[in-house]
């Protein structure tokens, strides 16, 4: 490979087998170590490389650099203010929204950078889906809500969208519940069933991979426990990075977790290996509860 | 506590600015304030209830210059005191006190003029219960005695009193007593009436100088005897001319038809300059909250919004004249209607110029009432848009805009009630006291948006030019002045109902 | 329709890894050409406001300009300049070509006066209903009777100026002695009830009491001194006699309901100026022992001052610009006298009476619209020197 690529863990995404990278991407390494080799091909769905964020002079980010693998479930974990949610925005072109957003580093998602002035963002923000922390659903009817991303695509006929509305609520775990009441206000739902219904809403576009942003922390424990489960069926279909605050919900649910502290990525491991061996001493800190 | 200081209250000069005189001052400013606000809606009130409350009517034997005293029937319009200091009162009567005779030979009565008698030429004045004021379809009236009663060539009895009488005919259950009863009872028009039911009555009249008229049933609108008329009768007869006020019946067209042409002439602006204020102002309050960004051209945007909101309203009138009529509506009668000029078409004062100048003074109000109602919209609903892969485009318009729509009508309503009550621009931009035509009308294109119009305020404004101490006059006009007031409160009542329930809707949201 | 069972679907489907790039932004879809659409159709209508706004300064600027730059007579000095025949006089009808009948002097003196008038009656009265729902009234009085201030604001001017010329002008000609005493009994109400030690902690409600029990107090205390000092009448001595000449229409009427008008303006704004004083302050003072005046005339009044003057400046921007109330109460005749008792004729009655009558672009149009440039430029910096203190206030407070 000729050095500019190896400037950038640039990993193409026909590869089957675990990476043959360069040596000199030895943290690159340090990360595939981890990786169970029954496990599939370590397919990296987004890969950041010494990203940095300032929102207007204060800085949010600090020179992260990890790789989202594709097909699992990854958490981001650390003390509020740590730049996790910042980070998620980046990965789906939110922080665009933001005028006095600055942005340095690269985000690459299928090998391809993000941020080339002439990327489709509208296309981008499609098939990388988000779900807030606070549900926020539309002033509109459920149908309505979960239809509002087909619609935009140009899928016109009733039919289709009826399909459509009716498998994602199935696979947001919500048809059940609502499918008597579909004309009816969003608003009337539960917190619970909201944030559901926001996540149904994400998979009808069909997207490719998911960011959950602290998706249950406005929830109860029941309803954490249903999106906690879905989160787990939703996991083979797409790739999902969720940010949290709940350690335990992190090591429920995720393959792989990174802590972060004050915009630095600290440590990025299994799961396993963050919550019983982690390497770095801030990360056994955090996860012992000596702060947070 | 011990060494606590007890303040001791005591009369000395200090306490004249001592804080309490302060707090009481500001008190009695707030008080003022709100008492003036009540005033304000009190007097107009009263001064349109006057209008159209019944009144007594007088018999006045009236001395003059040595001859014998004779008598006038009439009302008092006013009172005044002259300059020399003698009182003298303005009477609405029949011009019987000499100073214009009738017309000679005719078999009409004269019609009721304003005339004024200096209070030492009154020998007497009595309030007889018999006597009746009648109003005939040509709008005039007339006060004497009614002194015989015809059904159908049939003579009938008759006391004197007209309430006895149509209570009489109640029990005599007579083919006239329908009609009669309409015309006698206040509460009911003649309007009510279908022809089929007008039978042959008439009555005769006699006024203050003894001559006797006959007077047709069907040209009889009022027959009333308000002297003896109880509190009943008399609220009956102050609904009726409330209710008749602004409408003309079947037998006089004219009446009030000034007021409904203000009021069409004003409806039909107020439509045109929603349809030109309501997208300009929506856009650029969605430009100014999404598009604008921080740059200076938002930032000049919004002080140039705020400054149009501080421009007296007879600069824009001053505008208007000069850019929409002489230079736009100069040009548009060049292109198109060359072959009328010099007289204009467009190059003159019209609804669509008026229309359009106050489109751009209630500019503001449409701008802000919207943005306002944009600002309250939660950011995480376009960023749940943006993040479903929405352009910026389809997010305000399919989500942000009918959040917003609300208070673009609150503007809306508001933009209207401002217009409803500006007038000075008007004036310059070609409002009239009298339109011999409507802006529309049955002719293609059926909207003239060159016409003249007629406006209420404008109305209001001529009408006050036009009063000379006429109390019975500045009926009218408080009436108008009213009429004005309460719609003008009515769309800023519910412009605020509008603004409150947008609120709680926002707060749902946000829950 | 097909039963979907949620296993199926989520394990039986293909697991769609990314294939397909993300697509450049080269394609012209119709969704961004609508994007891009709708974002010049905005932004027209932002600039188109903008636009309309420099349009109407520059249309008066262009009408006007032969006027600024002309020479002799037909220049901005000539029209000021009085001929020998004595005072500056407005008299357009008697224009035969002469042109000092066009000196504007009276006009502004008109105008100014009115202003001045207006600003009497109607800063204290918004000033002080300020002071009080902000700083003294309770929450709950403050929530009642705000809303209620701003009818005021919604009342048309053509019916205050109704009221002015039909109601208030003959009855105060009739009644100025009864008026004097009115006035003088509310004025000394608050020191009276002071020196009494009542009134104090009592709501604003008393005031539906106190104010008819002192206007009823001056109406007697005139009706008795009105027997004693004239014999016919108040009326009737203005009418006739030589020392104060009287017209029904003057300033004191206009001043009067010219001001309440601008009440609401000034008063919320006033008000927004003293309630942003910050709470720390206050109570800062207040735990030195500062009672309620000391703290009002040492740190409130003082804090807020700009914000006071912003409210004045903004009141008297839109009482020059008033057109209705003068129109129908100022009896519009052209003097130089600034005494309460006689007429005037303010720019706006001017440009809404003339302007209809006049030869377009003749001499007589480009001085009125030169005069509409003056009073928009004058209103236009009146305004914006209290935005801009308005803002420098919003900014301060936030950052204390």
């Amino acid at each position: 490979m000729s050095t500019e690529e190896n400037a950038r863990p640039d990993l193409q995404s026909d590869q089957t087998e675990p990476d043959q990278t360069p040596s000199d991407q030895t943290h690159q390494s340090d990360l595939l170590e981890a990786v169970p080799p029954a496990e599939e091909a370590a397919k990296v769905a987004i890969a950041a490389d010494r990203l940095s964020l300032n929102y207007a002079g204060r800085p949010a980010l600090d020179a992260v650099t990890l790789s989202i693998r594709h097909g699992l479930v990854t958490a981001f974990i650390g003390p509020s203010g740590c730049g996790k949610s910042s980070l998620l925005r980046c990965f789906n072109r939110l922080n665009d929204l933001n005028d006095e957003c600055e942005l340095s580093g690269t985000v690459t998602i299928n090998g391809e950078d993000i941020y080339r002035p002439d990327v489709d963002v509208i296309d981008l923000r499609r098939r990388v889906g988000m779900v807030f922390q606070r549900p926020n659903p539309f002033p509109k009817s459920i149908f309505e809500n979960v239809a509002f991303g087909p619609r935009l695509q140009g899928v016109k006929s009733m039919a289709a969208l009826e399909d459509t509305v009716e498998w994602s609520l199935r696979g947001a775990a919500l048809w059940d519940e609502v499918k008597g009441r579909l004309d009816r206000s969003a608003l009337e739902l539960s917190s619970g069933q909201q944030q559901r219904l926001v996540i149904a809403r994400a998979i009808a576009v069909k997207p490719e991979i998911l960011l959950l942003d602290e998706p249950c922390s406005s929830l109860d424990p029941i309803s954490t426990l249903k999106v906690e489960e879905l989160i787990h069926d939703l996991k083979s279909r797409y790739t999902i990075v969720i940010v949290t605050h709940n350690m335990q919900q992190a090591a429920r649910v995720s393959d792989y977790t990174a802590f972060m502290n004050q915009g630095r990525l600290v440590e990025y491991d299994s799961t396993d290996v963050i919550f019983t061996n982690p390497k770095d001493k801030q990360t056994e800190d955090y996860i012992t509860g000596r702060y947070g | 506590m011990p060494g606590l200081k007890v303040s001791r209250r005591r009369f000395t000069p200090k306490s004249w600015i001592s804080g309490s005189w302060i707090s009481l001052s500001s008190k009695l400013a707030t008080g003022t304030v709100i008492a003036i606000i009540v005033a304000v809606l009190l007097i107009l009130l009263s001064g349109a209830v006057s209008y159209f409350w019944p009144r007594p009517i007088y018999e006045f034997w009236v001395e003059r210059s040595g001859e014998a005293a004779v008598p006038v029937h009439g009302i008092i319009a006013g009172k005044e005191n002259a300059a020399d200091g003698s009182a003298r009162l303005l009477i609405r009567s029949v011009t019987a006190a000499g100073d214009d005779p009738a017309t000679p030979g005719t078999d009409r009565l004269p019609a009721a003029d304003y005339v004024w008698l200096p209070e030492t030429a009154v020998v007497q004045r009595s309030r007889p219960h018999h006597l009746t004021a009648m109003e005939t379809r040509d709008g005039r009236w007339h006060w004497g005695y009614v002194v015989q009663l015809q059904v159908d060539g049939e003579i009938l009895a008759y006391t004197g009193s007209l309430i006895d009488f149509s209570n009489q005919l109640l029990a005599a259950d007579c083919a006239a007593q329908q009609h009669m009863i309409n015309a006698l009872r206040p509460a009911r028009v003649a309007d009510a009436c279908s022809d089929a039911e007008f039978i042959d009555w008439r009555l005769l009249f006699e006024d203050a100088e003894r001559r006797q008229v006959t007077v047709a049933g069907a040209d009889i609108l009022q027959l009333m005897q308000p002297n003896g008329a109880g509190l009943l009768d008399r609220i009956a007869s102050f609904a009726t001319h409330l209710v008749t006020f602004r409408s003309p019946n079947r037998y006089a067209p004219h009446h009030g038809q000034d007021i409904v042409a203000a009021i069409y002439g004003t409806v039909l602006m107020v439509l045109v300059m929603s349809l030109v204020v309501s997208p300009l102002g929506g856009l650029a309050a969605v430009y100014l909250h999404e598009y604008a960004g921080r740059g200076w051209l938002a930032t000049v945007l919004r002080v140039a919004v705020n400054n149009l909101a501080g421009v007296p309203s007879i600069i824009y009138g001053v505008f208007g004249l000069g850019f929409f009529i002489h230079a736009v509506g100069g040009r548009f009668d060049q292109w198109f209607f060359a072959d009328k000029l010099p007289v204009p078409t467009f190059g003159t004062g019209g609804l669509l110029w008026a229309a359009m100048t106050l489109a751009l003074l209630t500019l503001p109000v449409v701008i802000v009432a919207t943005e306002e109602a944009l600002a309250r919209i939660p950011r995480s609903l376009k960023e749940g848009g943006y993040a479903l892969g929405a352009t910026q485009s389809e997010a305000v318009r399919y989500l942000l805009w009918p959040l917003a729509l609300p208070g673009l009508l609150t503007g809306m309503i508001l933009a209207v009630a401002r217009a409803a009550g500006e007038v000075a621009p008007l004036m310059l931009l070609g409002v009239v006291k009298q339109a011999s035509s409507l802006p529309i009308d049955g002719n293609f294109p059926f909207l003239h948006l060159e016409r003249k119009f007629m406006h209420l305020g404008y109305y209001l404004y001529d009408l006050a030019f036009r009063n000379t101490n006429l109390k019975e006059g500045l009926g009218l006009l408080f009436a108008v002045a009213l009429l004005l007031v309460v719609v003008v409160l009515v769309l800023n009542l519910s412009a605020v109902f509008l603004r409150n329930r947008l609120y709680d809707r926002y707060r749902k949201l946000m829950s | 329709m097909q039963y979907y069972d949620r296993r199926t679907l989520l394990q039986g489907s293909e697991c769609q890894f990314m294939t397909t790039p993300f697509p450049a932004n080269t394609l012209r879809s119709r969704r961004q050409l609508k994007d891009r659409l709708f974002r010049h159709v905005v932004r027209t209508a932002g600039l188109a406001v903008l636009f309309a706004v420099v349009l109407i300064f520059a249309y008066l600027l262009f009408n006007a300009v032969p006027l600024l730059f002309g020479s002799g007579r037909l220049s901005l000095a000539g029209i000021f300049s009085t001929t020998g025949a004595g005072d500056a006089v407005w008299q357009p009808a008697a224009a035969g070509g002469d042109i000092s009948v066009f000196n504007p002097r009276p006009l502004i003196v008109g105008t100014l006066k009115a202003s001045l008038y207006a600003l009497l009656f109607g800063v204290p009265l918004a000033f002080m209903t300020a002071i009080h729902l902000s700083y003294y009234a309770s929450a709950k009085t403050r929530r009642r009777l705000k809303p209620a201030i701003e009818i005021l604001e919604a009342l048309p001017t053509v019916v205050l100026g109704f009221l002015a010329a039909v109601w208030l002008a003959p009855w105060l000609m009739n009644h100025l002695l009864h008026a004097l005493m009115i006035g003088v009994a509310l004025a000394l109400l608050p020191p009276l009830t002071a020196s009494l030690n009542i009134g104090r902690g009592f709501p604003v409600g008393l005031m539906i009491i106190a104010i008819p029990v002192a206007a009823a107090a001056g109406f007697w205390a005139a009706e008795w001194l009105e027997s004693l000092l004239f014999d016919r009448g108040v009326a009737y001595w203005l009418q006739t006699n030589r020392v104060v000449s009287y017209s029904m229409l003057n300033a004191l009427v206009v001043g009067a309901v010219l001001g309440i008008s601008a009440v609401p303006a000034m008063f919320s704004i006033a008000e927004e100026a003293l309630s942003g004083v910050p709470r720390h302050l206050i109570n800062g003072a207040m735990a030195v022992g500062a009672n309620r005046w000391q703290t009002l005339s040492r740190v409130v009044l003082p804090v807020a001052a700009s914000g006071l003057l912003a409210a004045l400046l903004i009141g008297f921007g839109r009482v020059a610009g008033e057109t209705m109330i003068v129109l129908m109460a100022s009896g519009n005749t052209p003097l130089s006298d600034w005494g309460p008792f006689s007429g005037f004729r303010s720019l706006s009655a001017t440009l809404a009476l003339e302007l209809p009558e006049t030869s377009v672009n003749g001499f007589h149009f480009q001085l009125l619209f030169f005069l509409a440039l003056l009073l928009f430029v004058t209103v236009f910096i009146l305004n914006s020197v209290a935005e801009l203190i308005r803002h420098r206030l919003r900014t301060r407070y936030r950052a204390w």
